[in-house]
């Protein structure tokens, strides 16, 4: 089962959820966590017992690069809707940091003149220890494939054949956010009580709706804050699944990085999201079934 | 007139509260460009009417014609996104999974892929409670587009600022409100910035992923200066907080201790430099004070302007 934990704002507290999830069903089943804010990944701070690194693979994108055979007739810029390749007055050059490494150019070329080299955009690292699987997606500083990483890191995720694969996602509605939620069985929206938070989740759950993904909400930081995403969550057919309130003590963990995975009232609260969750997925099981 | 890009690496860590405060400041000489069309807050936080719409389309997507279609595959072999899926004999196309790069036109021997210009979404400018321009947008969920629609909000806003100088209203800044993360849209919101405020949240995720940010700052080349936000939660953090702007020689604009008064002036939307919390507007004046002059901006009368 594929869990993904996404929010529309950053910040609001899909890392914190992820991480104690993940830790906490890891008493009881295989789990892997998979971070794919390739952006700014950082589930991985949070389990420092767990540095045992099982592997570590970059990520690649195959991108032309130019032979002898190029007559300059510039029918691979003609068709290449990245920007990534230039054709002025019979000379071609090739960017490739703009390459999505679609391969359209090499097909488009009449003379065979465009040979693919990778060209690396990022690592996929893989952990283990005592508690979940850790999978990291990094995208390399400067680089703007994050789909790519995304895509790597998700693969990985799903070769450790956990029963639960968590997936802490990047902010936002477009590209990173659509790929890293598309696939998943349930996907959990962590909101804040506040006004932005509440306006930004309604563009998330747009898409999740739309990627046919039944969708629960989590309230982070419950108390502090007035408004109010519970009732935006309901005008849009998501389901409650649960509160976490603001203390000061989460709050002083979440910045030193540090999990509470001790604290009784935060398990309790997993514990109920946890079952909403499973409802959530075999409603969709029994639709899918009808 | 010059362009502030505020970025932070991490969600949630102030962007938009640092980036309206820094264009309410500037009164009506300064135009703020919101450029996280994915969660889209400055208009909010600006309490800003709209003036402005326009649609904007993101370009080529693609879509399988089912009546010519006749299920030969080749458009799957071609897509290196596995975006095809064969439905009923034919094929359709995951637009969740496309990357709108067209081989698959190319490689359809029926002429069955429809191309369209797709609505990616709204371009938005809106006058602000001060009378300035917020330039914005409103894109349609799940769209492929973040980045191009970040660099036409920033080109928006350019727009507006020679528009207003042309009647006499010279604008002395543009502040970008930047995404979160190190990516496309950031690197958009970076393009023309002549100097980067980087929100740093005093924590471990904000420190680390503003570490990233700096790294992106140093490649291409941009001044940048450091506002530590959220402070006094963990000492060792506030500490790697200055560290990290030491090291990449970014001098501490303001440090903002955690507070909730900052959050319950962000919920009236009056812009912390104006807000009726003597504290938040005292701390948002120095804040704006250090950011311009780091600018190279005239100081501004800041308190009732």
């Amino acid at each position: 089962m594929t869990i993904a934990i996404a929010s529309g704002k950053g910040g609001t507290g899909k890392t914190t959820l992820a991480v104690h999830l993940a830790s906490l069903l890891a008493h009881t089943a295989s789990v892997t966590l998979v971070d794919l804010d390739v952006e700014a990944p950082d589930d991985a701070a949070y389990f420092p017992e767990d540095s045992t690194l099982a592997s570590e693979k970059p990520v690649h994108v195959m991108v032309p690069e130019l032979t002898d055979a190029c007559t300059g007739c510039g029918a691979c810029a003609a068709v290449c809707h990245f920007g990534a390749i230039v054709a002025i007055k019979g000379s071609v050059g090739v960017n490739p940091d703009l390459c999505k490494g679609c391969g359209r150019c090499v097909s488009a070329c009449p003379a065979g003149a465009l040979v693919e080299k990778p060209v690396r955009i990022g690592m996929v690292t893989a952990r283990s220890g005592s508690g979940p699987h850790l999978v990291e997606g990094r995208l390399d500083v400067g680089d703007i494939r994050s789909t790519v990483v995304i895509d790597a890191a998700k693969k990985t995720a799903r070769d450790t054949n956990s029963q639960y694969i968590i997936r802490d996602c990047p902010p936002g509605a477009t590209c990173p956010s659509v790929k890293a939620v598309h696939g998943a069985d349930v996907c959990v929206l962590v909101a804040e009580p506040t006004l932005f938070s509440v306006h930004d989740v309604t563009a998330a759950a747009r898409f999740v709706a739309d990627l046919g993904i039944p969708a629960g909400l989590v309230v982070n930081k419950a108390g502090e804050g007035s408004a109010d995403p519970v009732a935006a969550a309901a005008e849009l057919g998501l389901i409650h699944l649960g509160s976490i309130p603001w203390t000061e003590s989460m709050a002083r963990a979440g910045a030193a990085g540090r999990r509470v995975d001790d604290d009784p009232a935060l398990k309790g609260t997993l514990d109920h999201i946890m079952q909403g969750i499973l409802r959530l997925a075999a409603s969709q099981g029994n639709e899918a079934a009808s | 007139m010059i362009t502030i890009t505020v970025a932070s690496g991490k969600g949630g860590a102030g962007k938009t509260s640092v980036s309206s405060a820094l264009a309410a400041g500037l009164g009506h000489r300064g135009i703020l460009a919101d450029c996280d069309v994915d969660a889209a807050n400055a208009a909010i936080a600006m309490n800003a009417t709209l003036t402005s719409s326009t649609d904007y389309y993101s370009g080529d997507g693609y879509q399988v014609d089912a009546k010519r279609c006749t299920g030969c595959g080749l458009c799957q072999r071609v897509c290196r996104f596995d975006a095809f899926r064969p439905t009923n004999g034919i094929f359709t196309i995951d637009e969740a999974l496309c990357e709108r790069c067209g081989a698959c036109v190319d490689a359809c021997p029926s002429g069955a892929i429809i191309t369209e210009n797709k609505l990616g979404g709204k371009l938005m400018v809106s006058r602000s409670f001060l009378d300035s321009a917020v330039v914005h947008a409103e894109l349609v969920p799940g769209e492929d587009t973040s980045g191009k629609l970040a660099a036409s909000v920033r080109r928006r806003a350019e727009d507006e600022a020679e528009r207003s100088a042309a009647e006499g209203k010279p604008i002395d800044a543009i502040v970008v409100d930047a995404p979160p993360g190190i990516g496309c849209p950031v690197i958009a919101s970076l393009t023309r910035a002549d100097m980067v405020v980087v929100v740093i949240e005093a924590g471990s995720s904000g420190v680390r992923d503003a570490e990233r940010l700096f790294e992106l700052c140093a490649s291409m080349n941009r001044k940048t200066g450091a506002v530590i936000n959220k402070a006094g939660m963990d000492p060792e953090w506030d500490r790697k907080a200055r560290e990290l702007a030491g090291r990449f020689a970014s001098p501490v604009l303001a440090d903002l201790p955690w507070d909730r008064r900052f959050r319950q002036s962000t919920e009236r939307a009056e812009a912390w430099v104006l807000s009726q919390d003597r504290f938040v507007a005292e701390s948002a004046s120095r804040l704006c004070s250090a950011v311009y002059q780091l600018a190279g901006l005239p100081s501004v009368t800041i308190l009732g302007s």
